[in-house]
């Protein structure tokens, strides 16, 4: 791909406030339905999360993304424009860093850069050192004995020395201590604040997207079953403390809001979906002695989001 | 994520003063887990050093990309609560030379922002019928914190 290619695609990016917009993206393995219909729209500049149970779709989802692998069924549109067919041509503007593949072990890091150098149109040299150095990276080490950590490290540099339009993330913190792992989501951030690249992490350390995240998605079962601000969907779940001196009226236990029931001593605590009714106010119609509203982690949320779409293990070894 | 825990975004804001370069330090923080959404926080932290005199009429905050960075947060919610923050009139955003804490210290919107009070006081009489508490209870914790606030404001 030439780099007279990438500006045409760079010219009509302008086009659409989406930087990603699948729509009813299918794909099969060897009979097995791993994509089932996926609907993403992911705006430009912004950072989304992708999360969901282990198996659900996500890494197929991003690798046809990345132009890696072809949906069977629907349509993938990058920055407004048909993901093309053409892979090379997607990942010059597409990059995708994941916590595999080898990276040619024997290569130094000078080595490295410089086939970045030739691969890559918008390569930025001056960048790569400058982060090299930040983040404390040796030029002349050789890839094989560079740690785990370094590793990923170094992948986050070349991937943001590229300028990539769309970058990917697929499980990126998981080598990194948590100095390090705040350096690495702070060259994000800075970076998706400039304006010029669209960011999406898929990851388990739910808890780390909290404060960086625009909007999440997640997947069940090759389906994307929730997407929203992380604001709305941790608005959307809270959890009430009941306790009601004759136990709590089945009508209640039953009612569409509740997701989940618990007793605790006393009290009962219940998982409240506020899109699915008002159940405040019909608990304030109950003999209800005491109400309290305990706050959700976006990770309590997501294992909820999780739970009702039947996605539910249990780690008892005995009964 | 116990190590996360130990990163709750902060950050030391060193106030420029048109006049006096030294400045004070306020640190604004922001945690994930409250229920108060995070451009909230950062709005009642600025509001907070405002009225505790951290921060001064004249004072340059750092830009939305600069508080990003520093707090490892994301830029639209810094930049929402710059929004908001201006909407009160409490900060002014002058081109090209940045965001300062506004010299005006007239009242903006001050119809709309009584109503949102009043609704802030209607959750909190819920909230404290719920916990069994008299009105007199409120009253006395409403007057310490009054006093408190007088305390710190010097």
């Amino acid at each position: 791909m030439s780099p007279v290619d990438v500006t045409r695609v760079q010219g009509q990016a302008r086009e659409s406030g989406w930087a990603i917009e699948s729509r009813a993206v299918s794909k099969c393995f060897g009979g097995e339905l791993a994509l089932d219909g996926v609907e993403l729209q992911v705006e430009r500049g912004s950072i989304h999360a992708l999360v969901g149970a282990n198996g659900a779709g996500k890494s197929t989802l991003l690798r046809i993304l990345t132009g890696v692998v072809w949906a069977d069924v629907g349509t993938v549109h990058l920055f407004g424009e048909l993901l093309p067919r053409e892979g090379a041509a997607v990942r010059q503007r597409v990059h995708y860093v994941g916590d595999g593949g080898e990276m040619f072990p024997a290569f130094r890091v000078g080595e490295l850069c410089h086939l970045f150098r030739l691969l890559y149109a918008r390569y930025d040299d001056v960048r790569m050192q400058r982060l090299l150095s930040i983040l404390e990276l040796p030029q002349a080490q050789r890839i094989r004995n560079l740690s785990v950590g370094m590793k990923m490290q170094l992948r986050l540099a070349l991937a943001l020395s590229v300028h990539p339009d769309l970058l990917i993330l697929d499980e990126p913190t998981s080598g990194l201590d948590p100095v390090v792992r705040r350096q690495f989501y702070q060259l994000l951030v800075q970076e998706v604040a400039k304006g010029d690249m669209t960011l999406l992490i898929s990851t388990h350390q739910i808890a780390e997207l909290e404060t960086i995240a625009d909007t999440i998605s997640i997947m069940v079962a090759g389906r994307i079953v929730e997407s929203a601000t992380i604001e709305d969907l941790r608005a959307r779940f809270c959890r009430f403390q009941v306790v009601a001196r004759q136990g709590l009226p089945s009508l209640l236990r039953q009612h569409p809001a509740v997701l989940e029931c618990l007793p605790v001593g006393d009290s009962t605590l219940l998982l409240v979906d506020r899109t699915k009714g008002d159940l405040q106010s019909e608990l304030e119609n109950h003999s209800i002695t005491g109400l309290a509203e305990v706050s959700l982690t976006l990770e309590d949320v997501v294992s909820a989001t999780l739970r009702a779409n039947g996605y539910v293990r249990d780690g008892l070894l005995e009964a | 994520m116990e190590n996360w825990q130990q990163y709750h975004p902060s950050v030391p804001i060193v106030p420029v003063h048109s006049d006096n370069v030294e400045g004070e330090t306020m640190w604004l923080q922001v945690n994930p887990r409250s229920p108060i959404p995070m451009y909230q926080q950062l709005v009642d932290g600025v509001r907070l050093a405002v009225a505790q005199g951290d921060l001064h009429a004249g004072d340059r905050l750092p830009s939305v990309r600069e508080l990003a960075t520093a707090m490892v947060i994301n830029h639209n919610t810094i930049a929402r609560a710059y929004q908001e923050l201006e909407r009160e009139g409490l900060i002014e955003v002058l081109r090209g030379r940045g965001t300062f804490i506004s010299q005006t210290p007239e009242v903006a919107h001050p119809n709309e922002r009584r109503e949102e009070m009043r609704e802030t006081l209607r959750k909190l009489v819920l909230d404290a019928y719920h916990l069994r508490m008299s009105r007199e209870e409120l009253e006395s914790m409403l007057r310490a914190q009054w006093e408190q606030f007088d305390v710190q404001r010097g």
